[in-house]
């Protein structure tokens, strides 16, 4: 046979059942203590003892956790479902905009803050640092980052959305978890366009899943989420600051910075002397500009040494290509160009078009890859000739989140 | 002695007339609504206390009563319930609708007169 139970555990229970705020739930329960001291007395009345007198008061009330759950529902209305929207909305955008910055400003600062004493101290030592800020590593950062504004996002916003509706916490959960991981997932997959790479694209999905689990969090009683101080606040900022950075000089000195000062052969792409053109101190030369984004451009400007010898070169090469070439590295370590032009369009060779600009799209494959842009005068009968060729690694992939897994390869 | 199942879901779906009924007389607190609707009723209902508090909550919320804590003169503070216009409306239009479902069941519940051969 059970132990009966007391008043306390009754209470206790009748509490845990409640989807209610805590100002609520304490009238309740006081509402009920007062009941049940009332009830017990009348029984005394009635010629029963103390402690039967207390089991029939505690019997007159049922099961705990049906009257708790019959609280909570009776004090639930429809405005309470549009306040539990509008106040989840709004909480998320007031508290979005202040722990973004939050999470940036303090966790970022002190972290770069880090980062640059340290960077300082490996480059003292000739340990080579690479472009961290801006590689793999600094992706890695801005993934934990995400990831924990997205946590920390989790972790409050069922208070709020609780505080807004006259829920308790328990009790709107499932339903915050539920919608940030949905609203935040689709915001994060489909809105923001970024220099995508691997490790954005591996990590930045997890922000919706720390806020998912961040709200699924088990709690008890009325209030689980005390309030901690600025202090306390902090104080995790600086211990997060001191982990991410930690990774980041883990990380440090493995990306590969591009390689500088190395040749390649430009004879797959055409030859390198012009044929049938008059004499000149200088060459034509070009500049090559590639304006990275969602679609990116490369733009050539060429310069010849006079409009006489551009003439010359106008009808001896009618034709002008602006191609970009991958370029594969050969085994007496210089590169050469591959089987054929990743892009190509060509132009007729027009004083205009060289004074203009020439654009074409830049490859923008989804890892970063050496090639070659050359502009190649091309003659009647074929031949081709170099006019000026530049290496250069492809603009970092630029794009959404869903872009990068389902877009076109 | 269990409580007759019966009795107590019929109490259930009746809490809200009984306790609008009773509190229209005056203002009153949780037990002495039960207090007062078992003496009414000769003993007869014994009104389930479980499902009193979550009715007057409920029709708290609808703007049918009005409650306000006060000090009791001895023993703890309780919370007085008062019948609003509204929950006086709403009495009215439980009372009709009692009424005409209490009609209906006496008129199923009746046995038919017998009829001459």
């Amino acid at each position: 046979m059970p132990e009966p139970m007391d008043r306390a555990t009754f209470l206790r229970q009748v509490a845990d059942a409640v989807d209610l705020q805590p100002a609520q739930v304490g009238e309740a329960l006081e509402e009920l203590n007062s009941h049940l001291s009332d009830a017990a007395a009348g029984w005394r009345e009635a010629g029963l003892d103390m402690d039967v007198a207390e089991r029939r008061a505690l019997r007159g009330l049922g099961d705990p956790q049906t009257l708790g759950r019959e609280l909570g529902r009776a004090r639930h209305e429809r405005r309470q479902l549009l306040a539990m929207v509008g106040g989840g909305m709004w909480s998320a955008f007031t508290f979005g905009i202040w722990s973004f910055l939050f999470v940036w400003i303090v966790f970022g600062g002190l972290g770069l803050l880090v980062t640059l004493g340290a960077m300082a101290v490996l480059e003292g030592l000739r340990i080579e640092t690479g472009n961290w800020l801006s590689g793999q590593a600094g992706s890695l950062v801005t993934v934990t980052l995400t990831t924990l504004w997205f946590a920390w996002m989790g972790w409050v916003l069922p208070q709020r959305v609780a505080r807004a509706a006259g829920r308790s916490v328990r009790g709107v959960q499932r339903e915050v978890g539920i919608a940030g991981f949905g609203i935040g997932g689709v915001m994060l997959w489909m809105v923001p366009s970024l220099a995508m790479d691997p490790v954005l694209a591996l990590g930045l999905p997890l922000g919706p899943v720390a806020f998912l689990v961040a709200a699924q969090r088990p709690c008890r009683g009325a209030d689980p989420f005390p309030a901690t101080s600025l202090r306390s606040r902090l104080g995790i900022a600086l211990a997060i600051a001191v982990v991410t950075v930690t990774i980041g000089l883990v990380t440090m000195g493995k990306t590969t910075p591009m390689q500088q000062g190395f040749g390649f052969d430009v004879n797959a792409i055409g030859a390198s002397e012009f044929e049938g053109l008059p004499g000149s101190d200088t060459l034509p030369s070009a500049t090559f500009f590639v304006a990275p984004g969602e679609t990116p451009t490369v733009t050539a400007s060429a310069w010849f040494p006079d409009d006489a010898w551009l003439a010359a070169f106008e009808a001896r090469y009618p034709t002008t290509a602006l191609e970009v070439w991958p370029l594969v590295p050969t085994a007496t370590q210089t590169y050469t160009a591959g089987p054929a032009p990743l892009v190509a369009q060509s132009f007729a060779s027009t004083p205009e078009a060289f004074a203009n600009g020439i654009s074409i799209p830049m490859p923008m494959p989804r890892t970063p890859q050496l090639v070659a842009i050359a502009l190649v005068a091309v003659g009647a009968d074929g031949s081709r000739v170099v006019v000026m060729p530049d290496a250069q690694m492809t603009p970092t992939w630029h794009g959404t989140l869903f872009d990068w897994w389902f877009g076109p390869r | 002695m269990g409580r007759d199942p019966l009795r107590s879901e019929l109490m259930k779906g009746a809490m809200a007339y009984l306790a609008l009924s009773v509190l229209r007389e005056g203002e009153l607190y949780g037990y002495q609504i039960v207090v007062k609707i078992r003496e009414r009723s000769d003993g007869a209902f014994a009104p389930s206390e479980g499902s009193l508090y979550p009715t007057l909550h409920r029709l708290e919320t609808e703007g049918g009563l009005e409650a306000v804590w006060r000090d009791g003169d001895k023993g703890p503070r309780r919370r007085w319930y008062r019948i609003t216009p509204v929950g006086l409306a709403k009495l009215a239009a439980l009372e009709e609708e009692w009424a005409a479902f209490s009609v209906a069941v006496h008129r199923v519940a009746a046995r038919p007169e017998p009829t001459g051969a």
